[in-house]
């Protein structure tokens, strides 16, 4: 359904690369995860499915969303614009940038049901005192009256949800959704978003740092790191055996009820990349010489790709 | 074991609204002892940020006693006592290099000439696993963890016996912040510290602390040893934030946790402030606060039903 | 899109540097007397004789212009110099301490600022004679109270930051607290306003001479010279242009370089907007 060949960005600017030449698919109804540190390229991704890169950003690709060619770079805003928000609906971390402050809630949801699926005011009306019900945003009919600063972080972040999901899109990208909320408002959303994407058969890019939060939704993942897919994985799999030493390392620095920190440092580590080769290279405990050079993206298995040239 | 800082009956409150004032810390006595970490959970609102710029004196208490070293003292800010706040690209100066951040105890206590304080910047950030190349830099060229770093640095120069960390690793990511989490324990090895780590997340407090205290509302709700406490919680609401903790294992999935908001409760001003969020609440929950009770060995709950 | 950094700045100072040497060294550049009438050559337009043509009684408005450069920047920069002190001093105490001393310092500027300026002035030179000094006191009298409102916004903002109570606990007085962590943070706002004051000063300055209360001729000041030159607007052209052109010269060398300041004087500018970028 959705598909990415190739896609890389860059700044120039400050030298940075922040993708390159990642390429994945996401199946109807799956979700699917995308893992790694900050400025790993995660939220770059999801910045360019949704067509919403910075300006100061030269990048290149291709996306193909349900039949439609997108190429980066060369399509045009209002290409993006005739699916966002009806075919692509977007949950960024932050919900209060979102959402217009001198607005009731309410007329922001219905706003963009009147835009894209030109119902009448009526009608729209209607569909978001349903969707605010189902998100748990009770009293409906009170809360849409409601500004922004007169909801909790975790009810905002609904409301979001209740915008991004409304025209009933194909595919949901949620940014780290949960990161700002306390956990148990995080486990709330986390609950509603596997049981929306279910219930309207919509595919969720889930992208996360928190392997926890991924854990409970996702059906694959793919970890980043510098930029690149270093793995992917199916979920079981990918937390049963991992097989990058990245992903290991990530694995063991998640904070766990059950078992002491794993996580081995250096007293004093530099986080400097190096120039070529693989990303991970100068952090990882398992490097041999031939890391200065860019292992391939190998694949293992059914489903399963893996770049490390050291791979057990 | 001795205990450094002790709380005793602290109340805080703010105006809320027009004729409302909120007590965002309600009565609150515990004790942290010297070289430990004590954790302090509970949810936004819960009043743990507030107890803890209480301790540091950047807030009073309205009522209740403090205590340092045995003694009682009166609120306000001491040396010992240093903070470490969530926000650290807003807890530093933009306008100082990590040199000037990390001298400005010193300077201000105006120990040495500038080269011997410039060697003891350097052993510091050492000691952190700062490389001396950052000295020049400032906060916003540095990382989130690195300038989590530099403000622990910035607190450890003036040698405090207690840092208050508000939620030191909630802006970082995974690895930043388990790296952070480490440099935690060595450092309260080295400079014989004691923490207060506040946190919303169980599976830090578990890594890093002693003893937890969970916060309600403005009340603690349950105390005890980190293991007792995650092993066997006997407040409904403690088990509730274990059932919501994400497990990073697909196995484990969340349970269906119901809907409530706080601001959709109704006004709790008899009984436990826990009682309309929980599935087991009585008649007598609904009229009747619940005392810090023992449960076992200094494991104490604040619940009617938790002796069933 | 990559901006050269500190343009503005150097273009800014160059013009500064390049007024100030028009000023300081008008004789050398000046081709007549400024004082000079001539009966004969009222109003000609500009020529080889005179760059800028001549005004109503025949002075060389060139060399006039020249030797305005002397008073109006003097008057600009000092007035400038006198309400930024005043203003930056009294706004930071205000905004920091909070309480009674707000309360007062907010009531003198609320009392300075709907005092007029005109009355002011009367007042002034009832007592003394006409002076540069004078003008200077009143226009820089009367231009603190808005700076000091500036700077008050910005260090209660300031003084709000974690960075400041971080400094307190550990053991900062409340001069550092003010001096090392609040006003360099709001230094980029008091230089703008600072390259503000000075075009607005040359104005005022302007606005004095017309009631007779500022410079008076036959000193040539920009201000005067435009006075003077309204009536003629439709005749002589080149009467009000070269003056108007030396304020709009002055106005844009101080906006270069507040801007160039400003930048400069911020540490994120250098590298940071492409950073912050992807760093979420």
């Amino acid at each position: 359904m959705l598909t990415i060949t190739d896609l890389s960005v860059a700044f120039p600017a400050s030298c940075v690369q922040a993708l390159s030449e990642v390429s994945f698919f996401v199946a109807p109804g799956e979700t699917v995860g995308i893992v790694g540190e900050s400025g790993s390229g995660k939220s770059m991704t999801a910045l360019a499915i949704a067509g919403l890169l910075p300006p100061v950003a030269k990048a290149s690709g291709e996306i193909r969303f349900w039949g439609r060619r997108f190429v980066i770079g060369v399509s045009s805003d209002s290409d993006w614009r005739a699916i966002r928000g009806v075919e692509l609906g977007v949950v960024f971390q932050d919900p209060s940038i979102g959402l217009n402050p001198l607005l009731s809630v309410g007329s922001q949801v219905s706003e963009v049901l009147r835009f894209h699926l030109r119902k009448s005011k009526l009608e729209a009306e209607k569909e978001t005192v349903r969707l605010f019900n189902l998100l748990g945003l009770y009293p409906a009919k009170v809360r849409m009256r409601q500004f922004p600063h007169q909801l909790s972080g975790g009810m905002k972040q609904r409301v979001m949800l209740a915008a991004a999901i409304c025209c009933r899109p194909r595919l949901l990208i949620a940014d780290e959704p949960t990161t700002a909320l306390d956990v148990s408002v995080q486990a709330q959303i986390l609950c509603l978003l596997k049981e929306l994407t279910a219930a309207a058969d919509t595919a969720l890019l889930l992208i996360s740092h928190d392997l926890g939060v991924i854990a409970q939704l996702a059906e694959r993942v793919l970890v980043l790191c510098a930029g690149q897919l270093v793995e992917e994985a199916a979920v079981a799999e990918l937390f049963s055996r991992p097989a990058h030493p990245y992903t290991r390392f990530l694995l063991a620095s998640v904070p766990r009820l059950d078992l002491p920190l794993a996580l081995k440092v250096p007293a004093i580590e530099d986080n400097d990349q190096l120039l070529s080769g693989c990303g991970f290279a100068s952090r990882c405990p398992e490097r041999v010489s031939k890391c200065l050079s860019n292992p391939p993206l190998i694949r293992l298995s059914h489903g399963r790709k893996v770049r490390c040239h050291n791979r057990r | 074991m001795e205990a450094i800082l002790a709380l005793k009956g602290v109340v805080a409150v703010y105006p809320s609204g027009a004729q409302r004032i909120v007590k965002a810390v309600d009565g609150v006595s515990l004790t942290i002892y010297s070289r430990e970490t004590f954790g302090l959970v509970g949810e936004s609102g819960s009043g743990k940020t507030t107890l803890g710029k209480i301790i540091t004196g950047l807030e009073r208490p309205c009522r209740g006693s403090l205590y340092f070293n045995g003694k009682r003292v009166a609120p306000g800010m001491r040396r010992e006592i240093q903070m470490v706040f969530q926000d650290s690209a807003a807890a530093l100066n933009p306008r100082l290099t990590v040199a000037n951040l990390v001298e400005e105890g010193l300077v201000i206590q105006k120990t040495g000439d500038r080269a011997e304080r410039m060697q003891q910047v350097l052993k510091i950030l050492a000691d952190v696993g700062l490389d001396r190349m950052m000295l020049k830099r400032y906060p916003h060229q540095l990382s989130g963890g690195q300038r989590q770093r530099v403000a622990l640095a910035r607190t450890l120069v003036v040698l405090p016996s207690v840092i208050v960390l508000d939620e030191p690793v909630s802006a970082l990511d995974v690895t930043a912040s388990a790296r952070l989490l480490l440099l935690l324990a060595r450092l309260k090895e080295a400079y014989g510290l004691s923490y207060l780590l506040i946190s919303h997340n169980l599976a830090v407090v578990l890594q890093v602390c002693e003893r937890v205290a969970v916060m309600y509302l403005g009340k603690i709700v349950e105390t005890g040893r980190v293991e007792t406490v995650f092993n066997s919680p006997a407040h409904p609401y403690t088990r509730l934030l274990l059932d919501a903790y994400p497990h990073p294992d697909p196995q484990k999935k969340i349970p269906v946790i119901q809907l409530f908001e706080p601001e959709n409760l109704p006004s709790t001003a008899s009984g436990c402030r826990f009682h309309p969020r929980c599935s087991k609440a009585s008649l007598r929950c609904r009229q009747q606060t619940p005392a810090l009770a023992q449960k076992s060995e200094r494991h104490f709950v604040a619940c009617h039903r938790a002796s069933e | 899109m990559v901006r050269r950094q500190g343009v503005e700045l150097y273009l800014g100072i160059s013009l500064i540097i390049f007024l100030t040497v028009f000023a300081v060294l008008s004789p050398l550049f000046a081709n007549y007397d400024p004082h000079q009438t001539d009966a004969e050559r009222w109003l000609q337009s500009p020529g080889k004789e005179h760059f800028f043509g001549t005004d109503r009684l025949g002075r060389d408005i060139y060399s006039r212009v020249v030797y305005g450069a002397r008073v109006s920047l003097a008057v600009g920069i000092l007035a400038m110099l006198l309400s930024i002190t005043v203003g930056t001093a009294l706004g930071a105490l205000a905004g920091y301490f909070g309480g009674f001393a707000d309360q007062l310092i907010m009531r003198l500027t609320d009392i300075v600022l709907v005092y007029p300026t005109m009355l002011l002035a009367l007042t002034l030179v009832a007592i003394f004679e006409p002076a540069i000094w004078l003008v200077v006191l009143v226009i820089g009298g009367t231009g603190w109270p808005a700076v000091a409102r500036l700077v008050r916004g910005e260090i209660m903002r300031l003084k709000n930051l974690e960075f400041a109570a971080a400094a307190r606990m550990l053991g900062a007085s409340h001069r550092r607290v003010l001096l090392v962590h609040l006003l360099p943070n709001a230094l980029g706002q008091i230089v703008v306003a600072a390259t503000v004051a000075v075009p607005a000063a040359i104005m005022t300055e302007a606005g004095l001479g017309y009631f007779g209360l500022g410079i008076q001729p036959p000193i040539p000041t920009w201000g005067n010279m435009l006075r003077e030159a309204q009536n003629y607007i439709r005749h002589a052209w080149w009467y009000a242009t070269f003056p108007g052109a030396a304020i709009f010269l002055t106005v844009f060398a101080f906006h270069l370089t507040g801007e160039g300041l400003r930048q400069r004087l911020d540490p994120k500018s250098q590298s940071g907007r492409e950073r912050r970028a992807y760093d979420h």
